[in-house]
């Protein structure tokens, strides 16, 4: 067996067996599907006045399934999400902000961005959604809220 | 704006912030591969963007070099669920220090230290030795790819790991993190991970050369 030194410059053998080896453990153990999305979303929220950086904030609850509720919480705000389909396959997005206010709210997938403004109440809808990825941003007085990616 | 992030307690690792003085070997000479040379390159664009808008720029940076950080957290025996946390405590962690790091070796070292750290804090914490092992590997060998490379590809990754078992563990979990590095960097990621580190710059390493051997020695391989 030719001796390979472990001082020499790696080449382009020894790139494709590296390869090989990301490629065994990206099959064998893969981070979870939804941890970019979590941490996109913790460092987005990171250095807003939420407090100190909170796992909890970056997760979805999900209710039924055909409902498609889901809730994100955090310390200074909880959004409420339902979301269902129209007849003519649009979705339609309903929301409730808690403690209720009146905030900008905007839904923003890969191509489109659609801004509304919840009521007193903390309610608001945006309607006529294509189906995909998409996540909400909600604008308070000191706080800025960015979801998640959740898929309509 | 972006806000000042309130330091937790005891949280920056002080040591870690060196920047690119001490790593700056590491750019010397291409890794003898354009792939890689161009992930590289990729990720010091991306660098610059984090660096500019550290909560807005940092998207793609995260999505590049996550994998990277959960390998080094998993190699060091820690549970998913705790190592989906710690990799997410180390993202907020640099946002502290992105200021002092200049170039992607120097972000590849501070993250891979970052990771570590963060995940022996996690297993005292928790006293949960659990090291993913064979039974890994076992989910992987029955895995379904296309049916027609399905034997193929199954056939190749056994013989993979079969070289990559005869390793010492030291060199697996070496060999598993500079596999995810950006330009595969066995002296710097050695370093990092508290290993004897051969020589300077991207080097092939102790381990690498192990499983070399052990791949091309193999008749019935496709690595001669």
């Amino acid at each position: 067996m030719t001796s390979l030194r472990p001082d020499e410059p790696i080449d382009e053998l020894d790139v494709r067996i590296l390869a090989a080896v990301r490629d065994l453990w990206t099959a064998a153990d893969p981070p979870p599907a939804d941890l970019v999305e979590r941490i996109r979303c913790a460092v987005a929220l990171h250095g807003l006045r939420l407090g100190p950086p909170s796992v909890a904030v970056c997760r979805q609850r999900t209710g039924s399934e055909d409902v498609g509720r889901i809730t994100f919480d955090s310390d200074a705000l909880t959004i409420s999400l339902s979301v269902g389909v129209n007849r003519d396959g649009t979705v339609r997005m309903d929301g409730r902000l808690s403690p209720p206010g009146s905030h900008d709210v905007e839904l923003r997938t890969e191509d489109q961005r659609l801004s509304t403004r919840s009521d007193v109440h903390g309610r608001f809808t945006i309607n006529g959604l294509r189906h995909g990825p998409a996540h909400l941003v909600v604008s308070a007085t000191d706080v800025s809220l960015t979801t998640p990616s959740i898929t309509l | 704006m972006v806000g000042r992030p309130r330091h937790g307690p005891g949280r920056p690792p002080t040591d870690m912030g060196d920047g690119d003085t001490d790593n700056g070997d590491s750019d010397n000479g291409d890794a003898g591969n354009g792939d890689s040379g161009n992930r590289y390159d990729q990720i010091a664009v991306l660098l610059e963007a984090a660096r500019a808008d550290p909560r807005g720029g940092m998207d793609q940076l995260i999505v590049e070099l996550t994998p990277l950080l959960w390998h080094v957290a998993r190699a060091q025996g820690l549970d998913a669920g705790s190592c989906a946390d710690v990799v997410q405590t180390t993202w907020l962690n640099l946002l502290r220090s992105l200021a002092d790091i200049h170039t992607p070796a120097a972000l590849t070292a501070w993250l891979v230290t970052a990771t570590k750290r963060e995940a022996w804090r996690a297993k005292d914490a928790h006293r949960q030795e659990i090291v993913a092992s064979d039974e890994a590997f076992a989910d992987l060998l029955d895995a379904t790819d296309g049916p027609a490379e399905r034997a193929l590809v199954s056939d190749q990754r056994r013989r993979l790991w079969k070289a990559v078992d005869q390793l010492s563990t030291r060199c697996q979990q070496l060999l598993r993190v500079v596999a995810f590095t950006p330009r595969p960097d066995y002296g710097l990621v050695a370093t990092r991970l508290g290993m004897p580190r051969g020589s300077i710059g991207p080097t092939r390493g102790r381990c690498l050369a192990k499983l070399r051997e052990l791949l091309t020695s193999d008749p019935e391989g496709e690595w001669g």
